[in-house]
């Protein structure tokens, strides 16, 4: 019998990330733009989807991923948009992971989509240390929860490449400091792209939309070159 | 609280690491564990208590090293502690530094095995 050290070092999130990169590699065949929605309950990530689907579902095909711990309600809610939706129920989860994702996609008949929005579970400690796949992580923080939010789970707002402000329309009501806010945002990740929007008056929601648009042109454009760079279909015009 | 999906990944990953050693038990198993990772040390022992029965690792002790949070300063060029809630701040000047370069670590550092 003979004791000995094995010396390793190997992430315990490896599985999840190897899985995360073979959805990104299909993600980049399909030319899908993948969203990944990230706040803490009810910050309004269902109600932005509801407002997103429905006024980019005219020009694109969109779908969405819904994530919870229990129940449909998610899904069913966004159903009424028209575009297809499925609900990932997590049960003692607290989070999606990129297995669950890819179990999701299974034999969606809606596949491909241009646009994959995935609400994550409201939750904004343990999401943000599960890749997905994704191009855009955009965390939502509403004006109802206060400005530090960034400060108390700053690596949700670290790993994000969009922030949105959500509920800007009751700023006043609840004595909401913007410039406080903006700050907090900025104090993790200075770079990152601020946006305040209202889905219940539309306020932001043009950016929004535009901004999302403008990811999916950049995404086909990278993929373009890509097929031309290796020299199978390059359109020389 | 994933915690448990972290220890069950983690024996998956003992469970390979011991097969290719062709070790017959595990005595101790050591992690890295950022203070940013999302992870709550002593629910993730209360779960390694649970989820080790009945494996190669049944009997092994699970030893945290914990990782403090740094992040890489800009304008001293060096690698700074950050304080809670104050953001991603250098402690030393007070410039915002968003590169986190210690304290996201979920590794698996080493195993003590018995062949």
């Amino acid at each position: 019998m003979k004791l000995r050290v094995v010396e390793i070092q190997q992430s315990i999130l490896r599985k999840n990330d190897d899985l995360a990169g073979a959805l990104r590699e299909r993600f980049a065949a399909s030319e899908t733009l993948v969203v990944n929605l990230l706040s803490s309950p009810g910050s309004g990530k269902t109600t932005l989807l509801e407002a997103t689907l429905g006024r980019l579902g005219a020009d694109y095909r969109v779908g969405a991923l819904v994530g919870d711990q229990a129940t449909r309600n998610d899904a069913d809610r966004l159903a009424r948009s028209g575009a297809p939706v499925r609900q990932i129920t997590t049960a003692a989860e607290c989070r999606l992971d990129a297995d669950m994702v890819g179990n999701a996609l299974v034999d969606w008949a809606a596949l491909p989509l241009e646009i994959l929005f995935i609400e994550n579970v409201g939750n904004l400690i343990c999401p943000a240390e599960y890749d997905l796949g994704e191009d855009l992580r955009v965390v939502l923080t509403a004006v109802t929860e206060g400005e530090d939010k960034p400060l108390k789970y700053p690596l949700a707002f670290n790993t994000s490449h969009v922030a949105l402000i959500t509920k800007i329309d009751l700023a006043d009501a609840v004595g909401f400091d913007r410039a406080a806010s903006h700050a907090a945002i900025r104090s993790v990740h200075p770079n990152i792209e601020i946006l305040e929007i209202a889905c219940r008056t539309g306020a932001g929601l043009d950016a929004w939309n535009a901004l999302l648009e403008a990811r999916l042109r950049a995404k086909l454009q990278k993929s373009a070159y890509r097929t031309c760079y290796a020299g199978t279909d390059c359109d020389t015009d | 609280m994933h915690e448990l999906s972290l220890a069950l990944s983690l024996l998956e990953q003992i469970g390979a690491v011991a097969e290719r050693e062709r070790a017959t038990r595990v005595s101790s198993v050591h992690l890295r564990v950022g203070r940013m990772s999302g992870i709550v040390r002593d629910a993730l022992l209360f779960s390694w208590e649970l989820a080790r029965a009945d494996t190669i690792a049944g009997e092994a002790v699970l030893v945290i090293d914990d990782v403090a949070v740094a992040v890489w300063c800009p304008r001293c060029d060096a690698e700074r502690p950050v304080r809670d809630g104050e953001g991603l701040m250098c402690v030393e000047c007070g410039t915002i530094a968003p590169t986190i370069v210690r304290g996201r670590e979920l590794e698996l550092t080493s195993m003590e095995v018995v062949s």
